[in-house]
């Protein structure tokens, strides 16, 4: 009788674990992302929802000559930016690796404060060093490079370029300072041992052993510049579309929630692929599949 | 995959006539090191001859892998020199010296094939690849690991990690392999296995090794010659026999085995002998090729050493020392039997006791009374 007892107790209370673990997850994450995923199979009928299924938005995304193109045009904008971020990390985190006790946890701090920083104090500061009257157009002018300051640096997609670099810079570092980290120094001591000098050993050892953690990095970065819209709001001006600014018209400015959401899941389908193809770029790190 | 007998080279190499050991390879010189304040070698001078085994034996801590570090090129002493057939290395560069190293966790590169580790060293030399393939299988038949090209090291086992990263070292034909703790991780039985496989191998390829080990036991088996390293400081080095039968301190009596050492003060001297007396009585000590002992004034507080294989139970009047007690132990190890006897002395102390044990037993029990014996030549006086 008791054990029956027993093993009733044991199950509520597994039920009421598994219940408590998963709530959470399921309310805040899967129930909204569904009822994107829902409300991208409606319409909208003279600004009003009309709660009919219909693939009218997929086929307006897919037909339109204007979606296809930004979409991919962002993409692209953001794969550069993942690359960019990706081959500026190199060196500083090879120099921080290099570094030793105080001197490299100091220069660590240095390089991933901005994320500690608010997003907007990031954008002023760079539009302080890109705009008319910036640092930059200043010492081009005081170079002689040019006459009078240059427009060229703010308010198009370059601007656009530049900032999500430099914000997002620290996304694509720390996987790759993390990976680099892990290397054991009895490895680099192995490789000199055999004969190898100091660019055989980054080739055949550390480039090898550390390129997984900065293709997650810099696949991060890609991710968040794929997604973001208040960077090229803020330095892109009118030229600086990108696909994230017009999911945000969509559910902002038009109030077309039905496309809006169409349009999310299409950019959150593009973010699930690269997170998966870089998770798997991460497991093969380090001997067999 | 059966079991790999890995004693498969031995025959091959027992005709080979003993190498000449006489020439010099590598020379420590005055080599002091410190980290940071702490000073960790002192003063090491070591010769290394050509084409011998020579294992440096020490405590955990006492600097033996700095000792490897310094000459593998991984670290700068504070002072001296590191000759190598003459010439001062320490500036040059790991990359470019005449050594390799088989590293205390093996160090593998886990994103090569084993095939691949081998292989490294010749890529980094740029040997060409119709060269290379030949050399990678003859140094992976060589350490019993033929058919394991593809397999990468987390697939391995740690003793064929091992002998994966030996022939890593052995494929480049090195003229001194640096060898550190490498049968650290291994079971027991294996690390015997290995003893008996890397001693025949240094023998077959004739090449000078530098072991690293805190196992007196391995650095006996395995030596030409061992160096005993005591905080560092060498304490001693000479042959297994030597270090095993004339400890020249306390510590290398200590560290080899089971010495017992009796305290006592120096007596008077006769032919090649010196008496001493102790709690347990008057004993003879042979003084041979130890000048300073004979000279040492009386009354000096000395330690004897003797190994308890010296001492016979019951003994004949050719045994120069005798003693009578009871016995307060009887401990059967297999082969061997461990007896404890306490000397009638009041104030002596325990003396350990092998015998061979017989399947009869040796009909000793505790309580029982004794009288044991050695040889004036059996044991040794120390000063320090
Ligand atoms: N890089 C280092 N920095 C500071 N101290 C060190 C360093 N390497 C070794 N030591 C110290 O030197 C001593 C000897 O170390 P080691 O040569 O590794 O000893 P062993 O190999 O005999 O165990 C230890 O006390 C250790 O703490
Ligand atoms: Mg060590």
């Amino acid at each position: 009788m008791q054990t029956v007892k027993h093993r009733w107790k044991d199950r509520l209370q597994r039920v009421l674990i598994t219940t408590l673990v998963w709530t959470p997850p399921i309310g805040l994450i899967v129930l909204p992302l569904a009822g994107f995923l829902a409300y991208s199979f409606f319409a909208l009928d003279n600004g009003e929802i009309v709660h009919r299924f219909t693939f009218g938005n997929y086929i307006r995304f897919f037909s339109d000559a204007v979606f296809v193109p930004q979409f991919l045009r962002t993409c692209l904008l953001a794969a550069g930016v993942g690359v960019i971020t990706l081959l500026a990390a190199y060196p500083v985190a090879l120099l921080l690796w290099s570094l030793e006790g105080r001197a490299k946890h100091l220069m660590l701090v240095l390089f991933v404060i901005p994320l500690l920083m608010s997003y907007i104090l990031k954008i002023f500061s760079i539009r302080a060093i890109l705009g008319g009257r910036g640092y930059l157009n200043t010492l081009l002018m005081a170079a002689g490079v040019i006459t009078e300051p240059t427009p060229f640096l703010l308010f198009n997609l370059t601007a656009v370029f530049l900032t999500l670099s430099i914000i997002l810079f620290p996304f694509t570092l720390l996987p790759l300072f993390v990976t680099l980290e892990r290397i054991p120094k009895a490895l680099i001591q192995a490789s000199s041992d055999l004969g190898g000098a100091g660019w055989l050993t980054f080739r055949r050892v550390v480039l090898p052993l550390s390129w997984p953690g900065g293709v997650i990095g810099a696949s991060f970065t890609f991710v968040l510049a794929l997604g973001d819209f208040v960077t090229p709001q803020m330095v892109g001006g009118p030229t600086g579309l990108t696909f994230g600014r017009i999911v945000y018209s969509q559910f902002g400015l038009a109030y077309n929630w039905p496309f809006g959401s169409a349009l999310a899941v299409i950019l959150m389908a593009a973010v699930l692929a690269v997170l998966a193809l870089a998770a798997r770029i991460g497991r093969s790190q380090g001997g067999p599949p | 995959m059966g079991a790999i007998d890995i004693t498969a080279p031995a025959a091959a190499n027992q005709r080979q006539a003993p190498l000449s050991m006489s020439r010099p390879l590598l020379v420590l010189e005055g080599i002091e090191k410190g980290f940071g304040g702490a000073q960790v070698l002192h003063g090491i001078d070591l010769t290394i001859n050509d084409g011998e085994f020579l294992t440096v034996l020490g405590a955990s801590g006492s600097g033996k892998t700095t000792v490897l570090r310094l000459i593998g090129g991984f670290t700068e002493p504070s002072a001296g020199r590191i000759l190598f057939e003459g010439a001062d290395i320490v500036s040059v560069p790991a990359y470019r010296r005449p050594v390799n190293t088989v590293f205390q966790d093996y160090a593998l590169f886990p994103h090569l094939t084993v095939a691949g580790n081998v292989a490294y060293g010749l890529e980094a030399r740029g040997t060409a690849r119709d060269v290379l393939r030949p050399k990678v299988a003859e140094a992976l038949e060589r350490v019993a690991l033929k058919g394991f090209d593809a397999r990468y090291p987390s697939q391995l086992s740690g003793g064929q990690r091992q002998r994966v990263a030996l022939a890593r070292a052995l494929v480049l034909e090195p003229r001194l392999i640096l060898l550190d703790e490498p049968l650290g991780a291994l079971d027991a039985a294996l690390r015997r296995q290995m003893q008996v496989f890397l001693k025949q191998l240094q023998r077959e390829i004739r090449t000078t090794f530098l072991l690293v080990t805190h196992d007196q036991e391995e650095a006996i088996v395995m030596s030409d010659r061992i160096c005993v390293l005591d905080a560092g400081r060498i304490a001693q080095i000479g042959t297994p026999h030597e270090l095993y039968y004339r400890p020249a301190s306390e510590y290398i009596a200590r560290f080899f085995g089971d010495n017992n050492l009796i305290e006592g003060r120096l007596g008077p001297s006769a032919a090649a002998v010196r008496f001493v007396e102790t709690a347990a009585g008057r004993l003879m000590v042979s003084t041979k090729d130890q000048s300073d002992v004979a000279e040492a004034p009386t009354g000096t507080p000395v330690k004897i050493a003797l190994r308890p294989e010296a001492i016979q139970v019951a003994p004949g009047s050719e045994f120069e020392n005798h003693l009578s007690g009871t016995i307060r132990d009887v401990t059967f190890a297999g082969a061997i039997s461990q007896i404890v006897i306490q000397p009638s002395g009041e104030t002596a102390r325990p003396l350990t006791i092998k015998l061979a044990s017989r399947a009869a037993g040796l009909g000793l029990s505790r309580g029982q009374p004794i009288s044991a014996g050695w040889r004036s030549a059996d044991c040794r006086i120390l000063l320090r």
